[in-house]
């Protein structure tokens, strides 16, 4: 723990400090919401989620929250990913660890819609 | 930097603890390591979430689930299902009225509090001070000695209307002013953590969660007065609230947030901590003062005024914690900001610890000014088990009691010495008609007798003049003559007694002969408790 030595350190350090608590705040850049696996057997969503763990860890981005969500109907197969980010929400439905990883890096992180993957959309 | 998708925030607040949370904890920790999620979940352990009856508390964010009633064995569940699957556990849901509760802020036990004080308690981890720093924690100190001029600081401080916590309602920034005037090479801070009302633990709490608001308080207040050194005067019941005090207090110092040249300034300030050893009169200012210096914990004449001479004689600020928590909101957010909540005479918030008979016990914080209906029945939920508010203690040992009558008494500094009762530091004792007033009165007066540091006359023999006249009353051999004696012996204490411990320690008595005379007269005339408490010996 280093000695903080101006006002100025101080507000980055609080920058940087509210980063590590996004998870329990109520405003995020970008709220992911990926589907759980519904058959005991079965790792396809938990695959996707892991691998958008990995990569927002990869890319050292913190400004998110991630939600697990129950099945959403036909017209979203799983696993499924949604993305709320600037005031819409985006639907990638069937999608694999690496379209998840590329999702996170264009859409989560860029704010361009991988826009072939889309299987809805809608504003808050 | 690290992330988690899940932050688990675990309550280890005192009361939650008590219930068996650290094996919950325990168990948690388990199950993680099991299920290989040790790097998606967080466990942060908190201070007190408040609803403590419903202890030991977990929330579960993002989504800010909250779980109640917690055992070792739910530990399996929560995180095969909230955690894996994404399944809030129901059965562990909040319920209140048939109605289930998926998050903290949709509970009527939350919905109509409003949280300065305990802003930050049950959301940070209290033993890491970047949580702390995250929240806005130590900006106003910076500010203040930055850019502010310790006449600055006062001004906003006593724009606020800002009162003590600790029962008298003194105006902070005046006692601020006062102490900036003196002319001393040397000044202090004391920060009274001396919290010994039975029931009462408030203090305790913020100590227990959110430390570093009160050290910033303090570094504010010495900034403001002029002092370099700070004491936090702590009994030493409270081991939880000691033990984060000396983490936040070494973490501060390494930030270089305690110390010599303060973010560089020429601003040096430190604290220290001072254990006491439980006796309640050493919440009185001046007996604090000795019991700090190391000697008997009795209180002093007045004046000098601690402002004038104190802590080893020197100027001396002493405030409550509830008060130093108040105050970097105050300066960050301003004053009118602080003015929006309370009255116009008692700005702000009060943290109460709402227990005895109500449904929902806990920690609360209300504005100034609120009903006692609103804090008893839709904070509370009201009285269990089908039984009827009779009355409600304020102050502990030196308050009292407020009858279902005046159940819509607004809960200030103006209005509760109407009916007899004090603010106090925050105790609020709800009773049903289960409660003999006079056994009550009895309970507290014998409290205080067993307190009364013996330094005067009134306090030490009359207090135990007064507990052998309710002894005889409850024991069904009082006279009325002993109702008009009791009234006389306590008015006569109360003007006569050395410190606020005796100038208050008949209120329970004279309160409750004053609402429940009938009940009195019960016991003298017809020789029976009502409540049917009270073993009367003679019969009528």
């Amino acid at each position: 723990m280093e000695k903080i030595k101006s006002i100025d350190e101080l507000r980055r350090l609080k920058e940087q400090s509210q980063a590590f608590l996004k998870t329990r705040q109520k405003d995020v850049k970008v709220k992911i919401y990926i589907s759980v696996d519904k058959e005991e057997n079965t790792n396809a969503s938990r695959d996707v989620l892991l691998a958008v763990l990995d990569e927002l860890k990869e890319r050292d981005f913190s400004d998110f929250q991630i939600i697990e969500k129950a099945p959403m109907g036909s017209d979203i197969k799983e696993p499924f990913m949604a993305l709320e980010r600037d005031d819409l929400v985006i639907y990638y439905s069937n999608i694999t660890p690496n379209m998840a990883r590329e999702i996170i890096v264009s859409h989560a992180i860029k704010g361009q819609i991988v826009s072939d993957w889309v299987s809805k959309r809608s504003n808050l | 930097m690290k992330t988690y998708r899940i932050h688990a925030l675990v309550c280890a607040g005192t009361q939650c603890l008590a219930a068996g949370g650290n094996g919950f904890k325990d168990a948690l920790v388990e199950e993680l390591k099991q299920h290989g999620l040790t790097e998606e979940v967080l466990i942060v352990e908190t201070g007190c979430m408040g609803s403590c009856q419903l202890g030991p508390r977990m929330v579960v964010y993002p989504e800010g689930i909250m779980y109640t009633r917690l055992s070792p064995e739910d530990a399996k569940e929560i995180v095969e299902e909230d955690f894996l699957k994404g399944r809030p556990v129901t059965r562990l849901l909040w319920k209140q009225d048939e109605k289930q509760f998926l998050t903290l802020h949709e509970t009527p036990f939350f919905a109509k509090q409003t949280r300065i004080v305990l802003r930050n308690c049950g959301f940070i981890n209290p033993e890491d001070i970047t949580e702390c720093i995250a929240q806005g924690g130590y900006e106003s100190l910076a500010r203040c000695i930055t850019e502010m001029t310790p006449k600055d600081v006062i001004k906003i401080i006593k724009d606020s209307g800002l009162r003590g916590r600790g029962g008298a309602g003194f105006p902070t920034g005046l006692k601020w002013e006062l102490a900036n005037k003196q002319i001393s090479d040397t000044k202090y801070i004391i920060c009274n953590a001396d919290e010994g009302d039975p029931g009462a633990y408030m203090n305790r709490s913020v100590l227990e969660g959110d430390p570093h608001s009160v050290l910033e308080g303090m570094a504010i207040a010495g900034y403001a007065v002029g002092a370099q050194k700070g004491f936090i005067y702590i009994r030493a019941e409270y081991p939880l609230a000691i033990k984060r005090l000396e983490i936040a207090i070494k973490q501060a110092r390494m930030s270089g947030l305690l110390g010599k040249g303060i973010l560089g300034t020429n601003f040096s300030f430190d604290v220290e901590l001072r254990m006491g050893a439980g006796a309640f009169v050493c919440g009185e200012e001046t007996a604090l003062i000795n019991s700090t210096e190391g000697k008997r914990g009795e209180p002093r004449k007045k004046p000098p005024y601690p402002v004038e001479s104190g802590l080893f004689g020197k100027p001396t600020v002493i405030n409550n914690v509830e008060t130093l928590a108040n105050v970097s909101v105050i300066i960050e957010k301003g004053a009118d900001f602080f003015r929006q909540f309370g009255t116009d005479k008692s700005p702000g918030t009060k943290a109460f610890s709402l227990v005895g008979k109500v449904n929902i016990a806990g920690l609360i914080e209300v504005p100034l000014g609120t009903p006692l209906r609103t804090i008893v029945f839709d904070i509370g939920g009201g009285i269990p088990e089908g039984h009827t508010f009779k009355a409600a203690q304020t102050g502990g040992p030196s308050g009292g009691v407020i009858p279902a009558k005046h159940l819509d008494i607004p809960m200030d500094y103006e209005n509760l010495p109407q009916l007899g009762a004090i603010m106090g530091s925050g105790g609020l004792i709800v009773m049903d008609e289960t409660s003999c007033m006079v056994d009550v009165a009895k309970f507290f007066l014998k409290f205080t007798v067993d307190e009364s540091c013996g330094k005067c006359v009134p306090c030490r023999e009359g207090t135990r003049q007064m507990l052998n006249i309710l002894e005889k009353i409850t024991s069904g051999l009082g006279t009325m003559e002993d109702l008009d004696l009791l009234e006389k012996l306590g008015n006569v204490i109360k003007q006569t007694s050395l410190c606020g411990l005796g100038q208050t320690a008949p209120n329970p008595v004279l309160s409750t002969l004053r609402h429940f005379r009938d009940e009195y007269i019960a016991h003298v005339k017809d020789k029976v408790c009502p409540a049917n408490v009270c073993s009367m010996k003679a019969k009528k």
